[in-house]
């Protein structure tokens, strides 16, 4: 017959005072369903501070935040091979500096060629392979192609259905720019309030505000390219796919990352899950 | 004129989307930070064994041959008192060998009392009435077939009903068929989620659990003072927990009576169950808010607990509302001349479509659990996210649609389970070396039917 | 072409994000969970017959080391050593770095410390003042005064805790354990707990209530009396009942269903309560009660003296077990749990466990409870 501890009844832990004998062990590993991590001022204070430091520096600096962002990008677009034709001055917010907007032809439904159109058909059978392949993926692909499709309608009906670079630079750049100031918040409560090493979460959010900076600049060049070389029909699902949906992904990689490794560390610590008495 | 009223209108839904889910989204990191911070559960794991009343053990089967087996030695194997236990599998009509393996455990162990349905109501709230019927404990544990509970749970689950507030008690669940497809990983997180996160959270705010019909027990006085289950629900458990609430009794969770169950390995099985769960619980929802609402037995923040609990499916809908807001608005170019285009588009993205706080709570239940490996599955939780989004909206179109028509929902459906079968390699879930592992593990069960 | 390069390089940035997830996939396909141990069962005294059954183990299979003579056999155990000996003596301040096994009596002088486990196979002494990690006895156990224990005592047969031992988790017994003023673990159990003084004479109660509360007392048109309201009875079915509010009575209770009350609950001397009563506050048992069924507190809960109960006490605060409480019951051992400080009394009796998430603390009867208990105005 075999018999574990008790699970329910983490033994005591109590830390010895200074000069205090002790013994090898303080404490059994308390079984999982009575483990905890309780909430630390610190990380708390720590946590909203950073966010408020955070959200507070990027209004401040909201207009040249947005042209290094440009100028990532214009970068990226170099390496890319866009031919940008120049950068020009797009009014972000009221009441801002203008930042500066990408100068990239695009192309209407009748100018696009016909290997677009052909890649915009090759998309929609991709996508229904793909969700005959895998049932899980197949919301998804059913979403994507039904807008495709409503892409194609809008972009064959609507003579006006038409974007101009700087306008997209202009939506996309709003859109980032409230997500940079959202982020520190969302950051916070999940990198640094619930994870037990306050230093590491505080340099998880700093990174990461970073990382969506750049990630942003990388996504908006290659929706650019795709809108240079095929026009509006495949803006809608982009825009689905590489919007605010990238942003949460790279938000939950990290934090499964985060995860993983708390998960380790605290598998070694008894102290921290249990209280003391 | 027709224009800037479908932006206005497009607008307005997305700001409904937003604070209807935002609401959600606040509860979510409530509970999962709730539930990292308890550093004393709430439990009764210092009550298990001196607590034991007579207890009898209610497994619906229908055609469970592949499963049966596992779960009569695993109560077998049980340490509760056999003096006080009675076991009633319930072979609903099955037509492959449940009734052969049932029968051979009833000739062995005499507190093993089966009962072969052949006529009446299909479906397990219905074969669930007319055990109750012959159960003789004051206490009645409910399995699944394909579960499999250690030696100690039922004492667990017993425990609580020292309280003679509590009407039922709810074990937690765990997966072992976690490498079975990509979907029951990523189903273990979520179960991992619901029971490690939510359920233990809501339990230790002073609010009911929600009784899971499974790895349960419910006092049988209790059950016949609110009507005994409810034959015509599709989720007789979730009906249960709030006629119980309403007449004053508790649900308690038990969070180490942990056993094994087999998720859906297949998308198809799952929409079924989740289209099963969306329908049975929203219908709990119209049948039950306005008296949640009148109770006298319940304070202002249970009702409010009660009624998202009751409300959960809504979420997918509305967000898909939202979605439809936001496209709408995309294909509309008098849109983009606003700034509140990307406000929006950014809120809908954030507090939605993102609804970050449910990965929140897997986090939480992964670092607690420790399970490290599957924690870096949660990006590909987003197509499960999906996935869900559409089953949940489906089954609520059914739902409405029936609700209006006046014509007939789903029926029950059968989880199908795929223990035994080829690829699955069986149960293999116990420690190694563990007896029930050693006794109960498929292959070996079956050698020993063949030899008898 | 280049954008076609830069296309392909994203699309392998974005695949990044789900690489990990990939290749956790990978590990875990086609696997199963083994993270539950079907085997587990709860024995109050796991800790002990754990240690026993590894110990015996080791003794059989590790190596011997070279140092080891007739009468002291030393095993090396990865980076510790066990030394096993005969019956031992240790005068006072003795440091014992080694895990030790005695085969026979043992006993130690004063302020000794053992850093690692301590079993002996006879009877054994502990002199005051000494650190122990562990300690498991095959014959009766004395600890002396003062003595911490960092984990778990178990013995086979007597258990005696001095004033002011502190085991920090759990005591067990498979004879008795008696607990002197001060003493306090976090659980104590075995087939009879008992405090100093248990064989003094009981406190004399004055007997014979004139009214007696009868409850469930379903007429609701009846006057409130005794501090009891019929109006705030409600029916949960199945012989439960609801009581929506503080109930404190006056007179001697019999309760004769299961009660719920949503407030806080006392009620006199000589109650007696047949059914289980759960209280969302706090619950006083009035002295020389008798309480057949459950009692559940969601605050703090005290049994005033001589009180007999034959279920389970479940306080969600601090438990006080009163001079005289009695707990037992055929068939089936007792079990008292606090999630506060659990309190108990001079000359109490529990057959069974009594158990904290803080501490259980035997502590001398205050002699202002004494006299209160004598006088004639505190019977409730």
């Amino acid at each position: 017959m075999q018999q574990k501890a008790s699970g329910g009844n983490p033994s005591p832990s109590a830390r010895p005072a200074a000069g205090e004998r002790t013994g090898r062990r303080e404490s059994i590993y308390p079984h999982r369903s009575v483990r905890a991590l309780p909430m630390s001022s610190v990380r708390l204070t720590a946590g909203v501070g950073l966010a408020l430091l955070i959200t507070v520096w990027s209004v401040w600096n909201a207009v040249p935040i947005m042209e290094t962002h440009s100028q990532v990008a214009a970068a990226i677009a170099g390496w890319a091979g866009l031919p940008i034709n120049g950068w020009t001055p797009i009014g972000i917010f009221p009441g801002l500096e203008p930042a500066s907007g990408p100068q990239l032809a695009i192309p209407s439904f009748q100018e696009v060629s016909e290997g677009a159109r052909l890649a915009l058909v090759f998309s929609i059978i991709a996508l229904l392979l793909l969700a005959q392949r895998f049932s899980l993926f197949r919301n998804v692909a059913n979403f994507l192609i039904v807008i495709l499709i409503a892409s194609a309608v809008a972009n064959a009906v609507f003579d006006n259905f038409r974007l101009q670079s700087t306008a997209f630079g202009q939506i996309w750049l709003r859109q980032e720019m409230l997500v940079w100031l959202i982020l520190p918040w969302v950051l916070i409560l999940l990198f640094v309030i619930p994870q037990p090493s306050v230093w590491r979460g505080l340099g998880w959010v700093v990174f990461l505000q970073a990382y969506g900076f750049f990630f942003s600049a990388l996504r908006m060049v290659f929706v650019l390219g795709v809108l240079h070389y095929t026009g509006l029909l495949f803006m809608p699902p982009l825009w689905f796919l590489l919007g605010t949906l990238s942003d949460l992904l790279f938000i939950l990689f990290f934090y499964s990352l985060a995860i993983h490794r708390s998960s380790g560390d605290l598998w070694g610590v008894r102290e921290t899950w249990q209280s003391h008495f | 004129m027709a224009i800037p009223l479908l932006v206005a209108v497009s607008y307005g839904v997305i700001a409904f989307t937003v604070v209807f889910l935002l609401l959600f989204a606040i509860r979510h990191y409530l509970l999962g930070y709730s539930r990292l911070r308890i550093s004393r559960p709430k439990d009764s794991m210092e009550l298990v064994g001196f607590h034991m009343p007579r207890v009898t053990v209610l497994i619906p089967m229908h055609n469970e041959e592949r499963v049966a087996g596992d779960i009569l030695q695993a109560l077998v194997d049980s340490d509760y008192d056999w003096e006080k236990l009675e076991v009633i599998p319930i072979n609903d009509r099955s037509d492959d060998k449940t009734q052969a393996i049932i029968d051979s455990f009833a000739k062995r162990y005499p507190f093993i009392q089966p009962l072969h349905r052949t006529g009446g109501q299909s479906g397990k709230p219905a074969a669930l009435v007319e055990a109750c019927a012959r159960a003789t404990g004051e206490i009645l544990v409910l399995f699944d077939a394909d579960y499999v509970p250690g030696r100690a749970v039922i004492k667990m689950l017993v425990a609580p009903f020292a309280d003679p507030e509590i009407g039922a008690s709810m074990g937690r669940v765990v997966p072992h068929n976690i490498g079975d497809s990509l979907l029951s990983g990523l189903l273990s997180l979520e179960r991992s989620a619901g029971y490690q996160g939510v359920q233990q959270s809501r339990f230790n705010l002073g609010f009911t659990a929600q009784f899971g019909g499974t790895v349960g027990a419910v006092r049988a006085s209790a059950l016949e003072s609110v009507g005994g289950w409810n034959p015509q629900s599709l989720t007789e458990d979730t009906d249960l927990t709030f006629a119980l609430l309403l007449n004053g009794w508790k649900t308690a969770y038990v969070n180490r009576a942990e056993c094994y169950e087999e998720v859906p390995r297949s998308w198809l099985v799952r929409r079924r169950q989740l289209s099963r769960w969306v329908t049975g619980h929203t219908e709990c929802l119209h049948n039950y808010w306005p008296d949640l609402m009148r109770s006298q037995f319940l304070t202002a923040w249970e009702k409010v607990d009660a009624l998202f609990l009751l409300a959960m499916y809504w979420t997918a809908p509305v967000l898909v509302l939202g979605w439809i807001a936001s496209l709408l608005l995309f294909f509309t170019p008098e849109a983009h001349q606003t700034p509140w285009l990307p406000v929006a588009l950014a809120f809908l993205g954030y507090q939605l479509f993102a609804n970050q706080a449910t990965f929140l709570e897997i986090g939480v239940a992964s670092m607690l659990d420790g399970t490290r490996i599957r924690s870096l599955l949660l990006p590909l939780n987003l197509l499960n996210f999906f996935a869900n989004t559409g089953a949940i909206c489906n089954a609520l179109r059914k739902f409405y649609w029936n609700r209006f028509w006046g014509s007939g929902g789903d029926g029950w459906y059968k989880t199908h389970r795929t223990r035994g079968s080829s690829g699955s390699g069986g149960f293999q879930g116990a420690a190694a070396g563990s007896p029930v592992a050693t006794r109960s593990a498929r292959g070996l069960y079956h050698a020993r039917t063949q030899g008898d | 072409m280049t954008f076609l390069l830069f296309a392909l390089l994203f699309c392998a940035i974005y695949y990044l994000h789900f690489s990990l997830a990939h290749r956790a996939w990978r590990q875990i396909r086609g696997r199963q969970s083994a993270e539950l141990d079907m085997g587990y069962v709860r024995l109050e005294d796991y800790f002990g017959q754990s240690f026993r059954s590894k110990m015996a183990n080791w003794v059989r299979t590790l190596p011997r080391a070279t140092n080891s003579t007739t009468g002291l056999r030393v095993f090396d155990k990865g980076g510790e050593r066990i030394f096993v000996a005969g019956a031992a003596q240790y005068p006072a301040g003795r440091r014992e770095r080694e895990i030790l096994v005695i085969e026979g009596d043992f006993s130690c002088g004063r302020d000794c410390e053992f850093e690692r486990e301590l079993m002996v196979k006879g009877n054994c002494t502990i002199g005051e003042d000494t650190h122990l990690q562990a300690l498991a006895v095959d014959g009766t156990l004395h600890i002396g005064y003062s003595v911490r224990v960092r984990r778990w005592v178990d013995a086979v047969k007597h258990l005696t805790m001095n004033e002011d031992v502190k085991v920090m988790s759990r005591v067990t017994s498979r004879t008795s354990i008696e607990l002197h003023p001060g003493a306090q673990a976090q659980s104590l159990f075995a087939p009879e707990v008992f405090t100093e003084g248990r064989h003094e004479n009981e406190l004399q109660i004055e007997m014979a209530p004139p009214v007696v509360v009868q409850l469930p007392h379903l007429d609701n048109r009846t006057a409130p009396a005794n501090g009891y309201d019929p109006a705030k009875l409600f029916s949960m079915g199945g012989n439960t009942y609801l009581y929506n509010g503080d109930l404190h009575l006056s007179a001697p209770l019999h309760l004769r269903a299961a009660f719920v009350v949503r407030g806080n609950f006392s009620c006199p001397k000589e109650s007696l309560l047949e059914g289980d009563l759960k209280a969302h506050g706090s619950i006083t048992i009035g002295a020389a009660s008798v309480i057949k069924g459950n009692l559940v507190a969601g605050g703090d809960m005290t049994l005033k003296p001589n009180t007999y109960f034959q279920g389970l006490l479940h306080a969600g605060g601090a438990l006080r077990l009163t001079r005289g409480v009695r707990g037992l019951r055929e068939g089936l051992p007792v079990a008292a749990y606090a999630g506060g400080v659990m309190t108990v009394e001079s000359n109490v009796v529990v057959n069974g466990k009594l158990a904290s998430a803080q501490r259980v603390v035997a502590v001398s009867t205050p002699v202002a409870w004494l006299e209160a208990a004598r006088g004639p105005a505190a019977q409730a």
